[in-house]
């Protein structure tokens, strides 16, 4: 569905992707994760055609999004900037949209908004937040576009839209299966929704793998601090801190399985997906208590 | 899920009837403007009156000038407006492509024009009863034969065309550098003032050349000649053009 190679974005001041290489394939859900500014918007925004690539090789659809009328009309982009018109209220939006698409679903369009109390006559600009996410959302699950882009989708909504936004882009996806990308700051919350994770960091494409092997392939090991301080220098240590004096506690990336039993006296835990990313993408050493720890020294 | 094909003038078909149906802020603002224009249009051009012994004429000149000049700001200022930002954003957000944007904002512009040429008409109409319903003294219109009528409405939906087309390839350059669109207009307005009136510059022949021919066919002729020129600059400024950056 979509191939990247090489792929570069430039801005006018700054660089927000380079050298991205990627291939998603089609009918999966992909979560696009990374942390602020990484380039997860102008990564969807260059696959929506909005924007314009720098350099290398970007496809979707065996065609360049920039130009082609046809990923065009077989995407959406989703996000909380979406750009609607004020002179529409949602009925005739939904309508409008309903004209574009030619796989929309208008019963469950109305039944959505029925279910997340929006009003049919109500203007966009008039809605909260939260509501206006929902909205967006909405669109997105009926437009059923081939490739769904969602960027950042529950800006705003509170916990129990936000779980019921899950499980109705599981639901809808299950019903009508197609190739969704989704980003959010909340892994935690999408992990289970999941079959891949593309990790932007440093404006590159850091891991495309499945949630699975992003859980294990961070690993916590406890214990006393020389044993610890051994392991760790055997593996890729991303975090290594003393609990209190002589024990210590390392987060290690493992490239292979461990025999836990040939290290009796470490204690190994697993980590959430999204503690794993975090350790994986954090780059500063010492984290955010380095910083107060300089600054009190001046 | 497999993809659906689709046809650029279905496409197109589909964006000019969205903009119908959400610009709606233009339609009221022609609304306005015209019954404005009506208004201004009933205090009359300028008169003449000669004295003389035993008897005196006095004459009123009614026009719809002004109409004709507020639907062609009308149409300046909103075909410029539909190259914004704004706008551009909400078409991408349905299903668009730089080139079919370009298509569907031509046809919406020739459409809004031929609306403003129809309403220009209807509204001078409404000027002449009007009038006749106020006056009961002599009146005289120019009468016109059904062909003359149709071939000015004709040449005044030309030039508001060619007046959109104009605001639009202006705006579509603001909106690329703004300081480029900006002097471009300045320099055009400037140049165009002080070479309207002065024979022998090439300003002067353009505007003369494109503008006046005593043939019908001709001048229709020149007049697409220069929207297709227009178009042209359009799409060269608006091919590369960036949404939501």
């Amino acid at each position: 569905m979509i191939e990247c190679k090489k792929l570069s974005k430039k801005y006018r001041s700054h660089s927000a992707l380079s050298n991205l290489n990627c291939t998603i394939q089609e009918n999966t859900i992909t979560g696009v994760i990374g942390r602020n500014g990484a380039g997860k918007t102008t990564f969807m925004k260059l696959i929506a055609g909005y924007l314009k690539k720098t350099s290398g090789e970007l496809h979707v659809m065996e065609e360049n999004p920039f130009t082609s009328l046809k990923v065009s009309a077989n995407s959406i982009f989703i996000d909380d900037q979406m750009s609607l018109p004020t002179s529409l209220n949602l009925k005739e939006l939904l309508n409008s949209f309903a004209r574009f698409y030619p796989n929309w679903n208008e019963p469950l369009a109305n039944e959505l908004m029925t279910y997340f109390q929006l009003p049919q006559k109500a203007y966009m600009q008039n809605l909260s937040k939260g509501m206006r996410s929902t909205f967006q959302a909405i669109i997105g699950f009926a437009a059923r576009c081939p490739l769904t882009i969602y960027d950042e989708p529950t800006t705003g909504m509170d916990a129990a839209v936000r779980k019921d936004f899950y499980r109705a882009l599981l639901k809808d996806y299950l019903a009508f299966p197609r190739t969704i990308l989704l980003s959010s700051h909340h892994l935690e919350e999408i992990e289970n929704l999941l079959e891949n994770v593309l990790i932007i960091h440093d404006q590159k494409a850091f891991m495309h793998l499945s949630v699975s092997e992003l859980k294990e392939s961070v690993v916590a090991v406890k214990g006393e601090k020389a044993a610890v301080n051994e392991f760790a220098s055997m593996h890729n240590k991303l975090s290594i801190n003393e609990s209190f004096p002589g024990m210590a506690m390392a987060v290690v990336q493992v490239n292979n399985y461990i025999r836990r039993e040939n290290f009796p006296h470490l204690t190994f835990s697993n980590l959430t997906a999204n503690e794993a990313f975090i350790y994986l993408t954090d780059s500063r050493e010492g984290g955010i208590d380095r910083v107060f720890e300089r600054s009190e020294l001046d | 899920m497999s993809l659906n094909e689709v046809s650029l003038i279905d496409v197109v078909r589909k964006q000019v009837h969205f903009k119908w149906k959400s610009y709606t802020g233009i339609f009221q603002s022609l609304l306005i403007l015209q019954i404005l224009g009506l208004f201004i249009s009933t205090l009359g051009e300028g008169s003449m009156s000669e004295p003389g012994y035993g008897r005196s004429i006095s004459v009123q000149y009614y026009s719809s000038s002004i109409l004709v000049g507020m639907t062609a700001m009308w149409l300046f200022i909103n075909s410029m407006l539909l190259t914004t930002s704004a706008y551009r954003e909400d078409d991408f957000t349905f299903v668009s492509t730089r080139w079919s944007r370009l298509l569907a904002n031509f046809t919406f512009i020739i459409s809004l024009a031929l609306l403003g040429t129809v309403t220009s008409f209807l509204s001078m109409n409404v000027l002449k009863v009007y009038l006749f319903i106020k006056n009961d003294e002599l009146i005289l219109t120019n009468s016109l034969t059904f062909f003359e009528t149709i071939s000015s409405l004709v040449v005044l939906l030309s030039y508001l065309i060619l007046i959109c087309a104009a605001a639009y390839t202006i705006g579509s350059i603001i909106q690329r550098n703004k300081w480029v669109g900006f002097g471009l207009s300045m320099l055009l307005i400037v140049l165009g003032a002080i070479s309207v009136d002065y024979e022998g510059t090439p300003i002067n022949f353009l505007i003369y050349f494109i503008m006046f021919d005593s043939s019908l066919m001709l001048l229709l002729f020149k007049l697409s000649l220069a929207n297709g020129f227009l178009f042209f600059i359009s799409w060269m400024v608006s091919d590369n053009q960036e949404v939501r950056v």
